[in-house]
């Protein structure tokens, strides 16, 4: 500015110019802040944005072509023991089959004692436990 | 410990018997390649008579039932059954000679085993003239 040129004054003057600059914009800033704070921007978009239309305009095939779905699906199953859970359960079944059979010959093996036992007129005795 | 009655014992001889006889298969096999690899151009799948046959299946029996009631006192049969072979009240491993005794004479005269239904201490035959006896085996439910 030419009078910012002026003797004595003129320093004055380029100070008070740049700080009224200053002070104009912090001033904006802040309005512009309390502004934002008073209205629900998410209430309006909402309100006045069409968000389906936007959303099936977006390429979601193009999306996914970006994303390696290759490494990622290695990524999960590498999170996931799949192996271990295989044994884990296969274990679980084969011990309780086992368990199973077990209990039942053995209770056959009693039926079968018990009906000789019968048929020999003899009292039924129980195996002797140690 | 209880002894186990007929069921288990007669189940876990018939798993046994399916053993050995895959052996015996294998061996057949092995035979077979052995006979084609030696002489390949007149080949023919051998024939052994009946004599040479019962003769192994018999050796072979006799080998696993006596190996395995020596090292564990259970055959595979007797492990899925839950069941094992032991002497005496405190219930000890079969020694290495019994083992052999009781393997020869299961083999010979299986038709013993039959006596387990009938004792009362669920006893064969062979289990009365060794005093072995077999017993339930498996781990406690927790």
């Amino acid at each position: 500015m030419p009078w910012e040129r002026l003797p004595v004054i003129g320093g004055l003057l380029y100070a008070t110019r740049v700080e009224a600059g200053r002070a104009g914009i912090a001033a904006v800033t802040r309005v512009t802040e309390l502004v934002l704070d008073q209205i629900d921007l998410t209430a309006l978009v909402r309100e006045r944005v069409d968000i389906d239309a936007i959303v099936a305009d977006v390429d979601i095939d193009a999306i996914i072509a970006r994303i390696d779905l290759i490494g990622l699906a290695d990524q999960i199953i590498d999170g996931v023991d799949l192996p271990a859970i295989i044994r884990e359960s296969t274990g679980t079944v084969t011990a309780e089959v086992m368990t199973d059979v077990r209990s039942q010959t053995a209770r056959a093996d009693d039926v079968v004692s018990g009906f000789v036992d019968r048929m020999l007129g003899r009292t039924p005795q129980p195996q002797e436990p140690e | 410990m209880t002894n186990a009655g007929i069921v288990s014992r007669g189940l876990a001889a018939l798993v046994d018997m399916l053993v050995v006889l895959v052996t015996m298969g294998l061996l057949y096999l092995g035979l077979a390649l052995t006979t084609l690899v030696v002489n390949p151009t007149s080949f023919r799948f051998p024939a052994p008579n009946l004599i040479f046959s019962t003769a192994v299946t018999a050796v072979v029996s006799v080998l696993y039932l006596t190996v395995c009631w020596t090292l564990s006192g259970r055959t595979l049969g007797a492990i899925l059954l839950g069941i094992r072979v032991v002497v005496g009240r405190s219930a000890e491993r079969l020694g290495v000679a019994v083992a052999i005794v009781r393997a020869v004479a299961c083999v010979l005269f299986p038709i013993g085993l039959l006596w387990v239904a009938v004792d009362r201490q669920r006893r064969s035959i062979q289990d009365i003239a060794l005093g072995s006896r077999v017993i339930y085996d498996r781990p406690a439910v927790p």
